[in-house]
């Protein structure tokens, strides 16, 4: 076991802190899907909008703070020194996670205000995803500037500037950055849903991609001993082709919120590229997994970052591509078709790499050196929840079908339409079987929180003709 | 209607879908040198292809939208095989 | 001025391309600063083409323009109906007939629409809802709401009002009351007021025109001016 740097113990807190959200995510998520099943379940109480708004801020927060974790984790590694601004990171974490309880309970216990500017201040903002209050919209920037200043400034005090840092400061001053064009009041919805989109996609779909691609490439040089001049490479490879379809990809969000229609064929064009990128890590990730023979001393940790890669193509590539032609997303826009791509996009790759970074984490922490982090319990988790979001988004996807062709492409998008769409066999067995691959999801994450909480106790000692790199 | 959309949006699936398979099968056939493997791939190629095709042959497309849907299953034949060869002569390149 | 898509695709692909291998020339195409170059220059077209983009959208869908209307439409009758030129439905204006019994100046429409928007955010509707499509799938699209058969047919009787706006009013500030099938709106205890901003405000957005969003649409039609 390595002597830990301090941001390594931040980073550690922030895992643990990621790992609880994520479960807030799961049973919230759960509730929500009963309701679609049973309505009369806790309404009144805890209306679907509440369920489903704490489901997707939990995943937004507890996904940056995985990734925030992986940053502090790897920092000190790359520049070789302590994070100059560590007690500033750590009050940043307590202010963070002090805000994040104030908001859920807020959520909770008050859920909504009346119309008007103290509402959107304390409250609630009313925009999907990015629904946390004004005030704590200040605080996340705030914890924003100081993980920037603490990349920064680490990488000035060492004097060293690699790559792989260049990216990720250019990445981070974008993701920041755009995190502001959520922050202001407009009554024109169609002014409001651009600039939503700008921290929604630009987000979700370039700067978190490059995010994790930086993670991922300090894992794989740790984990494989990949060259760096490798990942560097690969890196920009991943961001030439990320930002370059990704960044007027944002354009298959502007087809019907108001906006013009050159939007039409910009988005449809760079949207049915953004495979690409995701093609080519697969690629890679099958190379490494080829040179390793899928050999390393932290077993969970290698395969969640295949899940990532492969994952990343499925659930963003496969599903995006499906309904991103404008000619098809006019009936297909704003159906459970875009709930089954967001359930297999965000597991495949975002999940999927902070787990892989999670569990690097763990056996650097936990495992002696020349031992093995593996184990039964974190093959069942994996295989759970590989299961469970597979089972969940192909019940979407036919929801999806249903809707479009149903109420869509058939009865006229009204009321009375959607009513009918989803009293469908169909759409009412879909949501059934959301419901179970759901149960399932959630029994695999608390096997995968066992594990977690007991790994460093299952390894086995290392042969050495095993493990290459 | 809801039969082109449907038609569609399923061929759309399997284009992306038997792409997905065929990268991942040539790459893991070309590492472990089973020809066989690459040549399953190559079959799914076809399938991606075919997939490709049934979306340019939709009547509800614009010519210009069949055009290029017809351009990219035609340039993605040779993406995957480009792709590793770019990933191992920079292994070659670099870890020597 | 009137921009073509193709011609923005084909611009950005092909300066990004030029450009990346000008500056990359005597870099081995295996060295990572060969990708450097690429990535930095790709990113930064893309980047800048998307800001030159916004400026002009942000003009075009101002309130006022002539795709998103200005406050006072609420007092014009709406309709919805195909184009054949477009190959597209589109928001058509008729005549003036007021809304809540009476005509509203720009003002005064400003105002109540600001007021809905708040009521909107504040209430969560984008967590069950889709307005322009986007939000959560529990319950129905919201985008043409204002022009939905279902408050003539259902609705108004259902709650005895005299007038599509009096009927939504009544039946959004008692959603619990009036259940139109088993998943039931909760009630998000709407004043009176609050009730009537919303409803303009989904008066208002039925009238921005979102290139044929929702198809399908059974049309509207509206009295010649």
């Amino acid at each position: 076991m390595e002597r830990l740097y301090e941001s390594q113990k931040l980073a550690l807190w922030y895992f643990w802190t990621a790992i609880l959200l994520f479960g807030a995510q799961l049973l919230f998520g759960l509730l929500s899907a009963i309701q679609f099943i049973n309505p009369d379940f806790l309404y009144g109480t805890l209306n679907f909008m509440t369920n489903r708004m704490l489901h997707i801020n939990a995943m937004v927060v507890w996904l940056l703070m995985g990734f925030i974790a992986g940053i502090y984790w790897f920092l000190p590694l790359e520049t070789g020194r302590e994070v100059v601004g560590i007690k500033l990171g750590k009050l940043a974490y307590f202010a963070f996670v002090g805000a994040v309880a104030v908001v859920v309970l807020v959520y909770l216990f008050k859920q909504f205000g009346s119309g008007d500017f103290f509402t959107l201040w304390f409250i609630t903002e009313g925009r999907e995803y990015i629904e946390a209050p004004r005030w704590a919209d200040i605080g996340i920037v705030a914890v924003a500037l100081i993980v920037a200043f603490n990349v920064i400034g680490t990488a000035v005090a060492a004097r060293k500037i690699t790559g792989i840092l260049g990216v990720l400061i250019v990445d981070l001053a974008f993701l920041f950055g755009l995190y502001l064009a959520g922050m202001f009041f407009t009554p024109n919805i169609s002014v409001d849903q651009f600039w939503w989109w700008w921290v929604v996609h630009l987000w979700v779909e370039a700067t978190w991609e490059v995010l994790v691609g930086v993670l991922m490439g300090w894992l794989l040089m740790h984990l494989l001993g990949t060259p760096r001049k490798i990942i560097e490479a690969w890196l920009y490879v991943e961001v030439m082709l990320v930002f370059g379809t990704g960044i007027l990809g944002l354009g298959h969000h502007y087809y019907w919120i108001g906006t013009p229609e050159y939007w039409l064929g910009i988005g449809g064009f760079f949207s049915s590229l953004e495979p690409l990128p995701l093609v080519a890590m697969v690629i890679h990730a099958v190379y490494d997994a080829g040179v390793h023979k899928l050999k390393t001393v932290n077993r969970p940790a290698l395969f969640w970052a295949f899940a990532q890669a492969f994952g990343n193509l499925f659930g963003a590539g496969v599903w995006g591509f499906m309904h991103t032609l404008p000619q098809i997303n006019l009936f297909s826009h704003g159906t459970q078709m875009a709930a089954a791509h967001g359930h297999l996009a965000f597991f495949g790759a975002y999940v999927s790499a902070n787990l892989a970074l999670f569990y690097f984490a763990l056996g650097k922490t936990r495992v002696k050196e020349g031992y093995i982090l593996n184990g039964t319990p974190w093959k069942i988790a994996y295989i759970g929840m590989i299961i469970g979001i597979f089972g969940m988004t192909a019940s979407l996807t036919v929801a999806g079908f249903t809707q479009t062709m149903i109420e869509r492409a058939t009865l006229g998008s009204t009321w009375e339409a959607f009513i009918q769409a989803q009293m469908h066999p169909w759409m009412e067995a879909a949501f059934r079987w959301r419901l179970l691959f759901g149960v399932i999801f959630f029994l695999s994450y608390v096997v995968l929180l066992y594990d977690l909480l007991t790994a460093g106790k299952r390894v086995e000692a290392l042969k050495e003709a095993e493990v290459v790199g | 209607m809801a039969e082109t959309l449907y038609k569609l949006m399923l061929y759309g699936f399997f284009m992306v879908l038997f792409a997905g398979t065929y990268a991942i099968l040539y790459a893991i056939g070309r590492f472990s040198g089973l020809p066989l493997l690459v040549r399953i791939s190559y079959s799914f190629a076809i399938f991606q292809f075919l997939a490709g095709l049934g979306m340019v042959f939709s009547p509800y497309l614009d010519i210009l939208w069949r055009a290029i849907i017809l351009f990219s299953v035609f340039a993605y034949l040779f993406i995957p095989p480009v792709m590793w060869k770019v990933v191992v002569e920079m292994h070659r390149r670099h870890e020597d | 001025m009137s921009i073509g898509w193709l011609e923005v695709v084909v611009a950005t692909l092909l300066v990004s391309l030029v450009i990346s291998l000008i500056l990359a020339r005597g870099r081995h195409w295996l060295e990572p600063g060969f990708w450097k170059v690429a990535a930095i220059i790709t990113s930064s077209v893309m980047a800048i083409t998307l800001v030159l983009l916004t400026f002009h959208t942000v003009q075009a869908i101002s309130m006022g323009s002539k795709r998103v209307p200005g406050a006072d439409v609420i007092n014009r009758e709406i309709g919805y109906v195909y184009n054949a030129d477009r190959r597209a439905m589109e928001p058509v204006l008729g005549k003036e007939v007021g809304l809540f019994g009476k005509i509203w100046s720009p003002q005064e429409a400003e105002e109540l629409i600001v007021k809905g928007k708040l009521v909107i955010q504040s209430r969560n509707c984008m967590d069950c809802h889709t307005l322009l499509g986007n939000g959560a799938y529990y319950a129905p699209d919201l985008t043409k709401a204002w022009l939905d058969p279902k408050w003539e047919k259902q609705a108004m009787p259902m709650v005895g009002a005299s007038s599509r706006e009096e009927a939504m009013k009544t039946w959004l500030m008692n959603p619990d009351k009036y259940p139109t099938w088993t998943r039931k709106m909760p009630n998000l205890r709407l004043t009176e007021e609050e009730a009537k901003a919303v409803v303009t405000y989904l008066k208002w957005m039925s009238a921005i025109d979102t290139n044929g969003f929702p198809a399908n649409f059974p049309e509207v039609q509206v009295s010649q001016k």
